[in-house]
């Protein structure tokens, strides 16, 4: 088995080529299959994992494989001004609901996170990485490191969230009995970033341009207001 | 095209970081960079059409830059099945709550606002 890891790490192409399969595997895994909570993302994740355990490659060794992919994370978060910028129309003209509405959902999921993390025994390091949780990736992760949590844990739970956002977001507002498409896009895109936007597009183009608007507010909201809730709860 | 798109999209990235050194403000340099390319177009400095492809693009595939982070959860295995209930409770509980506080805020403050709401 360590002769493979070998081959496979003094080949400089190998880890963006395993990632690079893994996800086209998981947008084919997902098309044929259509189910929202089998993310490519997620299919991708689990194989990549199966594969690094069973040669040996440490998550280290493959991450130092990636530099190409790893690089472009935070020009990721810039090109979220795009459909901000294209929304922004709506937000201006409805500036006070729109704006109290992510305000007051990515406060109280903050506020949730310290209050709960806290009840069921969390530590300041759990609780710091779950914090930026319904952010999206590229915010969430630089949020993590600068208030002291653990970036790569704080990924993982904002995939989760996402998807459990995606998933049963539209299902949970029913349930609610919120019913206006503006005010449905909204909770959705600040609670469960693109993931949930995406979800919010097969919904309508309402709910998917109202998601995407949230996404990007209630993200840059969460990277001022984290270091904030650092200061005053933990 | 792809060259003009991609350094448009990069110089407020750029902006971001040395903002973020200079400044040490608790801000992640991306997000600095976010804002100010959202300045950019709000004030005609840059056209939505010299950004736009390349950002969609990026926007699409979201999900593929962050399948390395992803995969470093294999790290925490054991973090993860130790606080299982310090960890999911929390985190489930806290959607739930900011899903129906956000939708509920938005829909009230709509209904109370008449009219203009046919977009």
């Amino acid at each position: 088995m360590n002769n493979v890891k070998d081959i496979l790490l003094s080949n400089p192409i190998f880890g963006l080529l395993l990632t690079l399969f893994c996800y086209y595997i998981g947008t084919k895994i997902h098309k044929v299959l259509g189910w929202s909570f089998l993310q490519p993302i997620v299919i991708a994740t689990i194989m990549i994992i199966i594969f690094l355990k069973n040669v040996g490659i440490s998550f280290e060794e493959y991450h130092a494989q990636n530099q190409l992919l790893n690089y472009m994370l935070p020009v990721t978060a810039v090109a979220l001004a795009i459909p901000l910028y294209k929304n922004f129309h709506i937000l201006k003209r409805h500036s006070f609901p729109l704006m109290m509405g992510i305000s007051a959902g990515t406060i109280t999921t903050m506020l949730s996170v310290v209050v709960f993390g806290k009840l069921f025994g969390a530590d300041k390091v759990l609780i710091a990485s779950m914090l930026p949780k319904s952010a999206t990736n590229p915010i969430a992760i630089e949020v993590s490191s600068i208030i002291g949590g653990i970036p790569s844990l704080t990924v993982a739970l904002v995939v989760i969230t996402g998807i459990f956002g995606g998933t049963f977001g539209p299902e949970l507002l029913n349930l609610f009995r919120i019913k206006s498409p503006i005010a449905r896009g909204i909770a959705i895109g600040s609670m469960s970033h693109a993931v949930g936007t995406a979800r919010a597009f097969k919904e309508g183009e309402i709910e998917g341009a109202m998601s995407s608007l949230a996404m990007a507010i209630s993200g840059t909201l969460t990277a001022i207001l984290s270091p904030l809730f650092l200061f005053l709860f933990l | 095209m792809f060259i003009k798109q991609f350094l448009i999209i990069l110089t407020p990235l750029f902006l971001g970081y040395f903002i973020s050194t200079y400044t040490h403000l608790p801000l992640p340099s991306n997000v600095i960079g976010l804002v100010i390319l959202f300045l950019f177009l709000i004030f005609g400095i840059v056209k939505l059409k010299w950004v736009e492809e390349t950002a969609e693009w990026i926007l699409r595939y979201l999900a593929l830059f962050f399948v390395v982070p992803t995969v470093g959860i294999m790290v925490h295995f054991n973090l993860l099945s130790k606080q299982a209930v310090q960890i999911f409770v929390p985190l489930l509980l806290s959607i739930l709550i900011g899903l129906f506080v956000s939708g509920k805020v938005t829909e009230l403050l709509i209904s109370k606002s008449k009219g203009g709401w046919n977009e």
